[in-house]
């Protein structure tokens, strides 16, 4: 209880340091929002502006903006968009629906497919299939998100016309589960190559490390009977590691993935990200990074405690 | 041990479901707020017959999901809700009355005072009578001291009697605009201007009786995406944040109720995004880039329509480093870079190489020097001016531009390599917009070249690129005096001349090294009858009667 | 006095010996290892095999698919789509090895800090690295080229001070165990300094595990700067590298009717990062036999 009272503590810090850190680096950025309005083409005084920055509170020095932020944080209030003056904390709750079904549908695909391949070819060591499935998890693993966008992209909607470009539903035809099925398609399946390709891998190794431990070979000359030896013994302690994998992949559901998010025009957080950053959206980004640094550290956070109670070897002094 | 596994295993599984559960667990979140509008698009989707769906806001001049009088953006859609005092003919040179609330407009003797004749029974979406109440109301509204708005619709609002003292919070109204009565407005500047009418098309008027919310409130207030009220030709329907929105006919349209059933404007990340829905069929109508138009060339299921930008791509070269006083440093560029090759392979003959600033072809001299490419005459006036001491050998030649299309990074591409060749090495730098802004409008000196566009109206010529303490300090007389003279022009003559006059001069001096107008285009599907789209600045606005377009 | 305790003899043979003869037996990490050669040397001669400088354009000959003056075909503006894939692997690669040693640096003198004189430093350290963790690195790296321009230089530093986080965790981890060995314990009893100690004992020991982690930080690299220039950021022109070659394909006409102009670049890419992964799979295998797995 201690040890989770300090590791909890010691992550406000943390968090604060990421938003100052943050802010820093994103006010430091040449250029502010109201530059961001500016049509160049039509062109606008300077004095115009400076009318502007004063109403919107950027004449203040960075210190003092960043205070004034954390006051209104700590109120529960994440301020609104420069940009067209939403409600950023309703701005996330959107993105967040929209990237979490993305990630989510690419992890579970990844966990599921990966796991179970795992374990397949885990039992089946030097196998044609351990070899086809080993040799593939590594063009998977191997293959960034862009360039499997880009393939899917060009493959299954450009010259096959299977599936949408981008987007996230048919517009003009009524709403339904299938429509965003049919566009979750190409994105979710790209990202979940390389989850699948992961879990995989680790799944196999785990498999692989756990038969060799002396418990199991206890267990065999016991005389125990080869699938009960894998699922009493082999199949649930070599789940262990990939909790944490799993643990680790959890922020995923947050952050989004920027390149997939930009090649399939899926609105999600990645491209929000982006694009607040370029408009120099100082509340969008800050309440971004606050909500991405807030899942990061709690997965780790669960990951930590998660290994903890599962294998009550590991002390945390 | 037994009962740590199964504990592990439990971990394990309530992990994986927990992940599992993100896809099935988001769905339903995700439909909630849909749902309602899903249904009511079900149930009307019996009667709905013509729907056009378009990317209304992609390109330049696009504002998705954006607001009138944020930053003069967006008029393409717009229009189709509001409408604004004057608006211009698809000539985009001519100001018409057609599509306007203004259906008359004439100065007194000196200019100083405009007198606008509104149309008559014009109403708002709701049924109520449109005034020159709403007018004064509106210029008001988004001039109020605390609305931190800059593109106050009125171009150079200055000029307007009262205007500036209103805007500071020293005075209750803005005494130059007055309603004289519910048809008439009148406008009182402070100094005349013959071309005042130009200045008022981004001008649209707002309901002073449907908006309920406060100045400070304009780019926040959920106002403009739940219940907008304008005078145009179509009224809200429905809006999916950042995926569309629907507007269905005005029934009180003055020039009839349009044809369409509902008419769709859909949000896309980019162009691409825009381009794939248009080829697919999800959508009839888009905005393309040059380079993308050529591909819909000759197919007979696309119409095309495109237009001169208005927009003038050039150099503008920062005059405060002494080099660049030097015309034949100037020169040498308009020489060393092949124009006529970038304008026929990069932008496949989308492109119409320009004199001077002026984007406008009426206004172009017609024994206008266009600096044929001559790589020795680029390499002969460098060594010249070399000789007198004049060279670029330590001159930052980096060329910041805030354009990052793949059409921009070829031409510069092309241009870093022709001037390689005259023993030039030029580095171009893509810079997103507050970027480009802080180095080329806030470091006055550290920069030397930025690729950029400027833009205009046909009857509008800001000379704060020329004169009056521009940024980049030209100093030059003559400049004031073209100035001048094009302002004091009484008559559309008179002003053609001194604009013309302006030109000839700006491409003799090659001030600039003015390249081209691009052309834009917009395609949309063969299934769309009496289309129009244009692409002006800014979106326009400009007539597109959209009251008569009608699916086959 | 040289003290040789921190090597575990077991049998005749040194354990770099032995590793590298699990290693060649390992008939991936040997593949990767040819793959990553050839692409190396393609890259490294690129100026014998190609017939068009990279920047060398000619409008004329824009937009043609595979023929014999261009074997690999042309760009929009008439490049030579060979000729930039060769050099644009030399910016890929170096930008990749570059990056990768600066965090590798960063990470190892952290992680031995960290790992060595535990307690406050420790503290200090970790937390801190759990910040660099936390930041979505592309978004970061994006933000914080803005100040530094577009250059090769900048990629490599930008990329490189945001990748140690890794690496210093497992450096942390492995000196935190030697530490506690009994080698290290008997230099420290015999008067060792800890710099001394640190220098002959704990870094010999973890140059294993740090080299098959390098090869995963040389992908992470070479991954992001084609990311950072698929997104526009990144290597200034004409330079090619395959991910502003790679960004081509964002557009249309591109994607559509040139996939010689992209594919090429996305191939390499892949085949890279393959052989690397196969490479530093196979060492993590000959580092510890354990691991071994084919």
């Amino acid at each position: 209880m201690q040890y989770f009272l300090r590791r909890v503590l010691v992550n406000i810090p943390v968090l604060l340091l990421v938003t100052i850190v943050i802010y820093l680096l994103i006010n430091l950025a040449p250029g502010d929002p109201v530059d961001f309005f500016v049509n160049e083409e039509i062109g606008i005084t300077k004095e115009d502006l400076d009318f502007v920055r004063e109403r919107y509170g950027l004449d203040d020095p960075i210190p003092v903006r960043y205070v004034k932020w954390l006051g209104q944080v700590m109120q529960g209030d994440l301020g609104f968009r420069f940009k067209n003056g939403d409600d950023v904390a309703e701005v996330l709750a959107v993105r967040l629906r929209r990237t979490f079904l993305l990630m989510g549908t690419a992890l579970a695909i990844g966990i599921a497919v990966g796991v179970t391949l795992g374990i397949f070819i885990g039992l089946r060591q030097y196998s044609l299939w351990d070899f086809t499935f080993t040799g593939l998890s590594f063009v998977g693993i191997s293959m960034p998100a862009f360039i499997a966008g880009i393939f899917g992209l060009y493959i299954f909607s450009v010259k096959l016309g299977w599936f949408p470009s981008g987007g996230m539903r048919t517009i003009g035809k009524p709403e339904s589960v299938f429509d965003l099925m049919y566009h979750l398609v190409l994105p979710a399946g790209t990202l979940a190559i390389f989850n699948l390709a992961t879990f995989m891998r680790y799944t196999r190794f785990s498999m692989l490390e756990v038969r060799g431990e002396d418990y199991v070979r206890t267990a065999k000359a016991k005389g125990l009977k080869p699938p009960a030896v894998t699922w009493r013994h082999v199949f649930r302690n070599a789940l262990l590691p990939i909790v944490t994998v799993v643990g680790l992949s959890l922020p995923t559901l947050v952050a989004g993935a920027l390149f997939t998010e930009t090649i399939y025009s899926w609105p999600g957080m990645g491209a929000l990200l982006v694009d607040a950053v370029a408009a120099r959206d100082y509340p969008m980004v800050m309440g971004i990074m606050l909500v991405t640094a807030l899942v990061v550290l709690t997965a780790n956070l669960i990951t930590d405690l998660a290994y903890a109670v599962a294998d009550p070897r590991i002390r945390y002094e | 041990m037994s009962k740590s596994k199964f504990l592990s295993l439990i971990i394990v599984l309530s992990l994986a479901l927990l992940a599992a559960c993100a896809a099935p667990a988001a769905a339903p979140a995700a439909e909630e707020p849909m749902a309602e509008s899903s249904d009511q698009m079900a149930s009307e989707e019996m009667e709905v017959e013509q729907v056009l769906i378009g990317g209304f806001d992609v390109g330049p001049g696009g504002d998705p999901q954006g607001v009138l009088y944020n930053n003069g953006a967006g008029n393409v859609w717009f229009v189709k809700m509001f409408t604004p005092l004057i608006i211009m003919d698809s000539t985009f040179s001519n100001h018409t009355s057609e599509a306007a609330l203004a259906v008359s407009w004439e100065p007194n003797d000196d200019a100083t005072v405009w007198t606008f004749n509104l149309r008559e029974g014009v109403k708002w979406h709701d049924g109520e009578d449109f005034t020159a109440s709403d007018l004064k109301w509106t210029a008001e509204f988004v001039a109020a001291p605390m609305a931190a708005v800059t593109h106050f619709g009125i171009g150079q609002p200055q000029q307007i009697v009262g205007w500036t003292e209103y805007n500071d919070g020293e005075a209750d109204e803005i005494v130059g605009i007055r309603a004289v009565d519910d048809l008439t407005l009148e406008i009182e500047l402070s100094s005349p201007n013959p071309r005042f009418y130009d200045s008022v098309r981004g001008f649209y008027a707002l309901p002073e009786h449907a908006i309920d919310f406060e100045p400070t409130e304009i780019f926040s207030s959920d106002w403009w995406f739940a219940s907008p009220i304008g005078t145009g030709p179509f009224k809200f329907h429905s809006y999916e944040k950042d995926q569309f929105m629907a507007i269905q006919p005005n029934e009180y349209y003055w020039d009839g109720v349009p044809e369409l059933d509902q008419l769709i404007n859909r949000y896309f990340v980019d162009e691409t995004a825009a381009v794939l829905a248009l080829e697919s069929g999800d959508i009839d109508f888009t905005y393309v880039s040059a380079d993308v138009a050529s591909r819909f060339e000759g197919n007979a299921d696309y119409q095309i329509f495109s237009g001169p930008s208005f927009v003038t791509n050039m150099f503008n070269y920062n005059f405060l480093n002494d080099v660049w006083n030097d015309k034949r440093i100037r020169q040498a560029f308009m020489y060393g870079i092949d124009r006529a090759s970038i304008i026929s392979d990069v932008f496949n003959g989308t492109a119409q190489a320009t004199p001077c600033q002026d984007p406008y072809p009426t206004f172009w001299p017609a024994d206008a020097n266009y600096y044929e490419y001559n790589p020795d005459k680029a390499r002969e006036l460098l060594a010249e001016a070399a000789a007198d001491g004049v060279t670029l050998d330590d001159v930052n030649l980096d060329i910041p531009t805030y354009y990052t299309s793949q059409l921009a990074k070829d031409i510069l591409t092309v241009m870093q390599a022709n001037m390689a060749e005259v023993g030039v090495n030029v580095n171009p730098t893509f810079l997103d917009v507050p970027t480009w802004r802080t180095v080329v409008d806030d470091n006055a000196t550290e920069w030397n070249i930025a690729y950029r566009g400027a833009g205009g109206g046909p009857a509008s010529y800001s000379s704060i690129w020329y004169v009056e303490d521009n940024q980049w300090g030209i100093d030059d007389p003559a400049y004031v005096d073209l100035f001048a003279a094009m302002d004091a022009a009484q008559n559309a003559d008179d002003y053609r001349a001194a604009r013309t006059a302006l030109c000839k001069y700006q491409n003799e001096e090659a001030t600039f090294a003015y390249w081209w107008v691009s052309t834009r285009y917009g395609i949309a599907t063969v299934d769309i009858e009496d289309f129009h789209y244009f692409p002006a600045p800014g979106g326009g606005p400009y007539v597109d009667r959209s009251q008569d377009w009608n699916m086959k | 006095m040289s003290i040789d305790v921190g090597r575990r003899q077991s049998n005749s043979q040194s354990p770099t010996a032995q590793a590298w003869r699990r290693f060649r037996r390992h008939p991936l990490a040997l593949a990767g290892l040819i793959l990553f050669a050839i692409v190396l040397l393609a890259s490294v001669i690129a100026p014998l095999i190609t017939r068009y400088d990279f920047a060398y354009l000619n409008l004329a000959d824009k937009f043609q698919s595979p023929s014999i003056n261009h074997f690999l075909g042309t760009d929009r503006v008439g490049r030579d789509i060979w000729s930039r894939t060769l050099y644009g692997g030399r910016v890929s690669l170096a930008v990749g090895f570059a990056a990768a040693s600066i965090s590798t640096v960063i990470g190892v003198i952290l992680g031995s800090i960290s790992g060595y004189y535990r307690g406050k430093a420790d503290q200090v350290i970790m937390r801190f690295t759990d910040v660099v963790m936390t930041f979505p690195r592309v978004v970061i790296i994006l933000t914080a080229a803005i100040y530094l321009g577009q250059s090769i230089a900048s990629v490599i530093f930008l990329i490189g001070i945001f990748s140690w986080p890794g690496i210093t965790r497992l450096v942390r981890g492995q000196v935190l165990s030697l530490r506690e060995q009994q080698f290290v314990l008997a230099s420290r009893s015999l008067g060792a300094g800890n710099r001394r100690i640190i220098v002959t004992h704990v870094l010999p020991n973890v140059v294993a595990p740090v080299l098959a982690s390098i090869t995963f930080a040389v992908n992470g690299a070479i991954l992001l700067e084609a990311g950072l220039s698929f997104l526009g950021v990144g290597i200034p022109l004409p330079t090619p590298s395959w991910g502003n070659m790679l960004e081509s394909a964002r557009s249309l006409d591109v994607l559509q009717d040139g996939p010689w102009i992209w594919v090429p670049p996305a191939v390499m890419i892949l085949l890279t990062v393959l052989s690397i992964n196969f490479i530093g799979d196979g060492l993590r295998d000959a580092i510890d036999p354990r691991y071994q797995q084919g």
